[in-house]
């Protein structure tokens, strides 16, 4: 399933006198199977553009497409078929959560799918390994959990229901570092797997580069750059003059300039040192044509 | 919190930092007055918060800026957000007038003083919230995590704005956040964990610390350090050692190589 | 979240939203009072031309009335349809089994356009005029009722604040209603249990939610120097002007017309 934006275009209170133009004539393709991530400045429309590529709002302007057929044209049941495939995790999550016991949370969907009840204890403990938490947190109470443990517990109850394609909106938004780089090792887990789709919204790029094979960066309501990983450090100048970036854009940069050729998809400070430690002791460096 | 003292400079800019739920918010109540203390004292310029007399003072004071600011407006237009405090402080509507347009033109927000606040973006909203502090003509300013949401130029941005205000009123300027290119300007840290102050200096010494200590406390070591750290750890020997900056690990990488 | 909401208040300059809003407020209400009492063609005929003028003399696009009246167009053409089939008299046209009388496209015309009227009139009241200023108005008007204890002010500014959550409550149901429809919510497909866990998965979120606002709006509130019982002065300073005057005697006229007709 590939999902398209066909010169989508998106107003926000559209006809009033406060009426603002987020989204401007977006064309953009997001593939099965790939890590996308995006990025831009603030009010650049990221979460609009996410609720669109879902299905969940129609564009102002231009159309979705997945397949090539228009998400306007599609029956009810159609529609809702895709909302089950996309698992939209929306900024703060955890307000979301309206069960007692972190179980019946994330039995939600798997029970709303039609899963037998065997099924869905199988699956909420699937989902509970998937973002980090141990054997028997089912058990647990919603209320009693910590900021991090709750938003692991909602993005839970999106896994749950095993879309395809997941999308997200700052998943670390409000947490501090132990629970970013939880809900980033869950997200890179499920990225590496095969045919899972994962799509990302983030003002942080270092958290971006960790796992993204692709990224978009959004400037005024269009689209500023969209670079493979590969491409990123290609880019650098232009990068540079628009924001503060992360220290391994800036040392792979420097070093490039100095001759150095490092893997330009080592863009993580473990994966960078990796690269930076095979040129010191002279080992080759793999080709990336 | 427990034993918790800290000394706050007239003028200065502090950051707080710790991990989620370690004391900060309750920190900035107390210093703030909305909370008292179960034992000791808080003093802001030698009001004592517990003195129920000089609250209204206090108010006036400290500017106070909770988590969430950007969704507790009390009105559907601008203006009359910010007008609340001056409100509240029985001034007259000329004087109320005027405190509303100069903090607008604070936080660069003027052509925006008649819209509705739930309709901007989420930077603007906290420029709108942080306009409705500057009204009441605070000399301290305590913002817990504004930067929750902002881009690295929207931050930029914030904090030119919050130093400006500090020169500008002298103003002392109190900061709860994990953003480590802000932490770098303060000139003073206070770190909490469990209710507990465990650090409490300048931002050299913090970012001096070794890494173990620094996680230990919820505060991410800066990148660079990182990167240092594994590139050592792959040559099995501190060749690249502490740097403060990409500049320094690039020299250290060259001569190296 | 899109739209306006209805009593959202548009900026202008026109000569509406320079009055004071005390005027505005005891206008609409008496000629909201003349609406209801309106008799013949001519009353509501003058009173829709009035209606037509001062929607001119503020400045707004018509577009705005248009969308403010489109949600109680559900209601009232239902209605006016149903008089207009229902109620007995002479007969003048027939559809097969339907019958259309005189008398009753002359009621549904009449309810329907006292309803139209009287909507735009609180239209005008609400675009031209902030919330708070509105509030202000009626607060130094029932004045007096503060004197004998009643707590006015804290009334007042709970109105004033439950008008500024409105938007981010339904902003807020909006998000955790598509957040769960993606998790497969359905209030009317699938067996009752699903319906009510999905009826709890809605109604949940929002209730913690205002909650845990309500809590961090007060102490935000007590932080900005709010109180219960403090004298609180106004951004607003209230000016009875000329035009003011004017506009609550005609108010006054229209309506004494009315009652004498």
């Amino acid at each position: 399933m590939a999902i398209e934006l066909d010169k989508v275009s998106y107003i926000y209170h559209i006809n009033t006198p406060f009426a603002s133009t987020a989204l401007h004539e977006i064309s953009l393709t997001i593939f099965e199977g790939e890590t996308l991530g995006i990025t831009g400045d603030i009010g650049s429309g990221k979460s609009t553009l996410l609720q669109l590529t879902g299905g969940l709002i129609k564009p102002s302007g231009g159309r979705v497409l997945k397949d090539g057929r228009d998400l306007a044209r599609l029956s009810k049941r159609e529609l809702s078929a895709l909302h089950r495939r996309v698992g939209l995790v929306f900024q703060h999550p955890e307000t979301q959560i309206f069960a007692y016991q972190v179980f019946d949370e994330i039995a939600f969907g798997p029970r709303n799918a039609g899963l037998k009840p065997a099924a869905v204890t199988e699956r909420v403990k699937w989902a509970l390994r998937a973002v980090g938490l141990p054997d028997g947190f089912q058990n647990r109470h919603t209320a009693a959990l910590s900021a991090g443990e709750q938003r692991r517990v909602a993005i839970a109850g999106v896994l749950a229901s095993k879309p395809a394609w997941i999308l997200l909106d700052e998943p670390t938004a409000g947490l501090d570092g132990e629970g970013i780089s939880q809900v980033m090792a869950t997200l890179s887990a499920f990225g590496q797997q095969p045919g899972q789709t994962v799509v990302m919204v983030s003002h942080d790029l270092r958290q971006l580069l960790a796992i993204s094979d692709r990224i978009v960066w959004l400037k005024a309501g269009k689209v500023w750059l969209d670079l493979r990983r590969e491409e990123i450090i290609d880019h650098y100048q232009i990068l540079h003059e628009s924001a503060i970036l992360p220290e391994v854009l800036n040392v792979m940069h420097a070093l490039n300039e100095k001759g150095w050729q490092l893997d330009p998809a080592a863009l993580t400070p473990s994966t960078l040192a990796t690269a930076i430690a095979e040129h010191l002791r002279g080992e080759k460096q793999p080709c990336k044509d | 919190m427990q034993d918790v003292s800290l000394d706050i400079a007239g003028g200065e800019f502090l950051a707080i930092m710790g991990r989620n739920a370690s004391g900060k918010s309750t920190l900035t109540r107390l210093i703030g007055g909305l909370l008292l203390p179960y034992a000791g004292e808080v003093e802001v310029d030698g009001i004592n918060t517990r003195n129920p007399e000089s609250s209204r003072r206090l108010r006036q004071l400290v500017g106070l800026m909770l988590t969430g600011a950007d969704r507790q407006f009390v009105s559907n237009i601008v203006e009359e957000d910010l007008a609340f405090g001056p409100e509240n402080m029985g001034l007259p509507a000329n004087q109320i007038r005027q405190r509303v347009d100069t903090a607008l033109k604070m936080v660069a927000m003027e052509e925006f003083a008649k819209h509705p606040p739930y309709l901007l973006s989420g930077g603007q909203k906290a420029r709108i919230a942080l306009a409705g502090l500057l009204a009441m003509n605070p000399r301290y300013l305590i913002l817990d995590e504004p930067f929750s949401y902002m881009d690295s130029r929207s931050t930029v941005e914030l904090i030119g704005l919050l130093q400006r205000w500090r020169e500008d009123e002298q103003g002392t300027l109190i900061l709860v956040t994990h953003d480590q290119q802000t932490v770098r300007q303060a000139d003073h840290i206070a770190v909490l964990q469990e209710g507990r102050i465990c650090f409490n200096g300048t931002p050299e010494e913090l970012l001096g610390q070794e890494q173990d200590k620094l996680r230990q406390w919820g505060i991410e070591p800066p990148e660079i350090s990182l990167l240092a750290e594994e590139i050592d750890q792959h040559l099995n020997w501190p060749a690249v050692g502490h740097v403060s900056d990409s500049g320094q690990l690039v020299e250290r990488l060259w001569q190296l190589n | 979240m899109q739209g306006l909401s209805l009593s959202q208040f548009v900026p202008g300059e026109s000569v509406l939203h320079r009055l004071d809003p005390r005027s505005k407020v005891v206008t609409v209400l008496l000629l909201s009072v003349a609406v209801f009492t309106a008799r013949g063609p001519l009353e509501l005929g003058s009173l829709s031309l009035l209606c037509l003028l001062l929607m001119m003399a503020s400045g707004i696009r018509a577009a705005y009335y248009w969308r403010s009246l489109r949600p109680f167009l559900i209601m009232i053409i239902p209605t006016a349809l149903l008089q207009v089939l229902l109620l007995p008299g002479s007969v003048c046209y027939h559809w097969g089994p339907l019958m259309v009388s005189e008398y009753g496209l002359i009621m549904a015309g009449a309810f329907s356009l006292r309803l139209i009227v009287l909507i735009l009139f609180l239209r005008l009241l609400t675009l031209t005029t902030t919330p708070n200023a509105i509030i202000h108005g009626c607060e130094k008007m029932v004045s007096p009722l503060a004197k004998i204890g009643l707590p006015v002010s804290e009334l007042l500014t709970i109105m004033n604040l439950t008008l500024a959550f409105v938007p981010f409550f339904l902003e807020e149901g909006q998000r955790v209603r598509l957040a769960q429809t993606s998790r497969g919510m359905s209030l009317r497909e699938g067996s009752i249990r699903r319906r009510l866990e999905s009826l709890l998965a809605l109604l949940v979120p929002l209730w913690r939610g205002a909650f845990e606002r309500s809590t961090q709006l007060a102490e935000a509130m007590e932080a900005r120097g709010y109180s219960a019982g403090i004298r609180r002065t106004s951004l607003y300073q209230l000016h009875w002007g000329m035009m003011d005057s004017s506009l609550s005697l005609i108010g006054m006229a229209v309506l004494l017309l009315e009652i004498i007709h």
